[in-house]
């Protein structure tokens, strides 16, 4: 049990919030009186401090708002807990479920995606097994399932949920993932771009491209829709974070963001060279068969997640993707990808 | 990407996850000497944490944790969920293992499907820290909102059942997990929640729980900050291998506990009684009238032909960072890993669902 959280209060119960009327009474008053001392704060603490949520102060756990959000993950480290505090403090927008691969990609399943509304990727090189030194950067890529590839599919065509992926999401399925209508992979075509920083892509819609370069870099990130409900109270704004050079199918996508980053391979690093020079797109809306779906290619770490305009867009792009407008226009939008 | 600094390819012994480097691999290698590193951050009965905003981590210093997720041969599915915790920090306890264990995080909703034998393929042991499983917040006529607690479905329940009656994953159940389902499981067949006959237990500090083995219990008691010493009364179990008697401030329970029908490992100097409880201005946490409950601390069972390991401590960091809490913790999931363990839950099976 925890302690009592500002949240839990009558009028604003979380989902998660652990008590029933009794118990929110109960906890709604602080527990003072311990057997042991009070303790004071640890001076110093250093990475290993806690993140400061033992009990569910601040944001609740989880969220409470209506959009339920399953939220995909792992195989690429990031900064866990202000990541989720991030999501947390959309909490009066959207709910949000956590699912790690390999457990995550049970849910394209349709019928296992039913209780949710958007399907939020942070993932990072599915269906890639550790290589020889245990890295995910150089492991061995194992190709979706059947069942998977179906599952997919039918998510997508049935067009009754939001796709909202960021950053390094491109990464997953990048060299597996079947052909689709247009002989490109399917999953890379579903999200717009496509990106791997150790393994050369191959056959990105007839070409191959040397890895994809990344880089921390301030930027400043130009609104180039400013009429879509994604960037509705975002101006232009300037952030630090980790833009890449990658193939961005800038035909096939809407663009809503660019960056002022010099996407050129000596702008990289030497591993880039001779990758043409990048897009600048970093935000984009598209369909993929009936469904709705949003790239933002920001993201990295909690500079850009404490970004207010970076917020904002998520909380826009979740709750767009979500809408009704959002799936009526992906199926008047449609685009058929996978074969 | 992370940070600059990641080189790939030249690195030795990478997590699994830490698909970058050898930072992360190498200081995942040998899981419990690591546990320096927690011991940073205020170590074995350090003061409990500042619950403020916390000071935020610094993403490009990943490099001094273990790999994220892990990258040992035992597969994990970590099932948390409305309670709670401080994530961050149980979460590195887990990527301290990442020797021995690869563990994927599952929140319910989703985490119920997982139940299912068929999407349990891909892990070996059930780690549960969930709680309140099946309960959802409704809304009234009125406007207002209150909880309700939804029974498992047909499917949600035969999935369980066949799960621990095939008896090839280990289940590993810490602290407020006991208040899973704890209304609305189906009784098995003794006549009681089969949920709770599962673990041996069951614990809801905000509502009474009725007719457990024929008897309705008032709200449980938690009680954060207790110091308590541990003692070990089964130093011959594997899970207690390597363990002393230790001390830790953690937040013990007055709630029913099956003692019958447990194999006790480990045994609170705390004895919950109501009296102890009453540290809230209204009184008592605990409801009135509640019968003292037992200082069992630790104990294996088995459930149907499964192994089943359940651990009460875990409330916070204090009990994570622990060395002699993370090595039960670590010998509870290798034990529920290991066929020995499957071969005793078989041969000791106890038949729990109708």
């Amino acid at each position: 049990m925890t302690h009592s959280n500002g949240d839990d209060t009558d009028d604003k119960l979380s989902r998660r919030t652990m008590f029933g009327a009794i118990a929110g009474a109960a906890a709604a008053v602080p527990l003072v009186a311990q057997a042991q001392p009070a303790p004071a704060p640890a001076p110093g603490r250093g990475a290993g401090a806690p993140a400061g949520r033992g009990g569910g102060r601040g944001n609740a756990q989880g969220g409470t708002g209506p959009v339920k959000v399953l939220f995909i993950s792992a195989y690429h480290p990031f900064d866990r807990e202000n990541l989720f505090a991030a999501l947390d403090s959309m909490g009066q927008d959207i709910s949000w479920t956590h699912v790690e691969h390999p457990a995550a990609e049970a849910f394209y399943d349709p019928q296992l995606a039913a209780p949710y509304d958007v399907l939020l990727f942070y993932d990072a090189f599915a269906g890639r097994a550790p290589g020889a030194t245990g890295s995910r950067m150089n492991g061995q890529d194992m190709p979706p399932s059947a069942r998977t590839q179906a599952n997919l599919k039918a998510l997508l065509q049935a067009g009754n949920k939001g796709f909202v992926f960021f950053h390094h999401s491109v990464a997953s399925w990048t060299h597996t993932w079947p052909a689709g209508v247009n002989g490109s992979n399917a999953y890379s075509e579903v999200i717009g771009g496509v990106a791997d920083w150790g393994t050369p892509l191959k056959n990105v819609r007839g070409k191959d491209y040397p890895p994809s370069g990344f880089k921390v870099q301030p930027q400043h990130i130009t609104v180039v829709d400013k009429n879509h409900p994604i960037t509705a109270g975002v101006e232009d704004f300037d952030i630090v974070d980790e833009s890449y050079l990658w193939p961005v199918f800038e035909d096939s996508v809407r663009p809503l963001l660019r960056t002022n980053a010099v996407q050129t391979a000596e702008n990289y690093r030497p591993q880039q060279a001779g990758h043409p020079p990048g897009s600048s797109l970093t935000g984009w809306y598209k369909a993929a068969e009936r469904s709705p779906v949003v790239y933002i290619q920001h993201g990295h770490a909690n500079e850009a997640w404490t970004n207010p305009s970076f917020k904002r867009l998520m909380t826009n792009a979740i709750k767009w993707a979500a809408s009704p407008e959002a799936k009526a226009w992906a199926r008047a939008n449609e685009k058929r990808i996978f074969v | 990407m992370t940070s600059d600094d990641d080189k790939p390819g030249d690195k030795k012994d990478l997590s699994r996850r830490g698909v970058f480097g050898a930072v992360a691999g190498a200081a995942a290698t040998g899981a419990l000497a690591t546990s320096a590193l927690a011991q940073r951050g205020g170590g074995a009965n350090a003061p409990l944490a500042p619950t403020g905003a916390g000071s935020p981590i610094n993403s490009t210093s990943l490099d001094n944790l273990p790999g994220q997720g892990g990258g040992g041969p035992i597969r994990v599915l970590f099932l948390s969920s409305y309670h709670a915790f401080d994530r961050e920090n149980l979460f590195r306890m887990l990527d301290r293992f990442g020797t021995d264990i690869t563990w994927t995080h599952v929140e319910h909703p989703a985490a119920e499907r997982f139940y299912d034998p068929a999407l349990a393929e891909d892990f070996d042991v059930y780690l549960f820290y969930d709680a309140f499983a099946g309960r959802r917040t409704v809304t009234q006529p009125n406007g207002t909102r209150r909880t309700a607690n939804m029974p498992p479905s047909a499917r949600t329940q035969a999935n369980l059942k066949q799960l621990l009656t095939n008896g090839d994953k280990g289940f590993v159940i810490f602290h407020h997990a006991l208040s899973s389902w704890v209304h609305t499981w189906p009784p098995g067949v003794n006549g009681t929640n089969a949920y709770v006959e599962m673990m041996g237990g069951a614990a809801d500090w905000g509502e009474d729980l009725q007719n457990l083995r024929g008897r309705t219990y008032p709200r449980s008691g938690y009680r954060q900050g207790t110091e308590q010493r541990f003692t070990v009364v089964d130093r011959n179990h594997p899970i207690t291998a390597g363990v002393e008697d230790f001390d830790l401030v953690d937040e013990p329970y007055q709630c029913p506990i099956f003692e019958d029908s447990i194999q006790p490992l480990l045994r609170s100097s705390f004895q919950p009684t109501t009296d102890k409880f009453a540290h809230a201005p209204n009184g008592a946490n605990v409801g009135a009238g509640h019968p003292p409950g037992s200082s069992v601390a630790a104990w294996v069972k088995t459930a149907e032909n499964t192994p089943l390991c359940y651990i009460q401590p875990g409330h916070d960091n204090n009990a994570w960072s622990h060395p002699a809490y993370q090595r039960l913790m670590l010998n509870a999931i290798k034990w529920a890993a290991s066929p020995a363990a499957k071969t005793w839950a078989r041969a000791n099976a106890k038949r729990i669902f109708v």
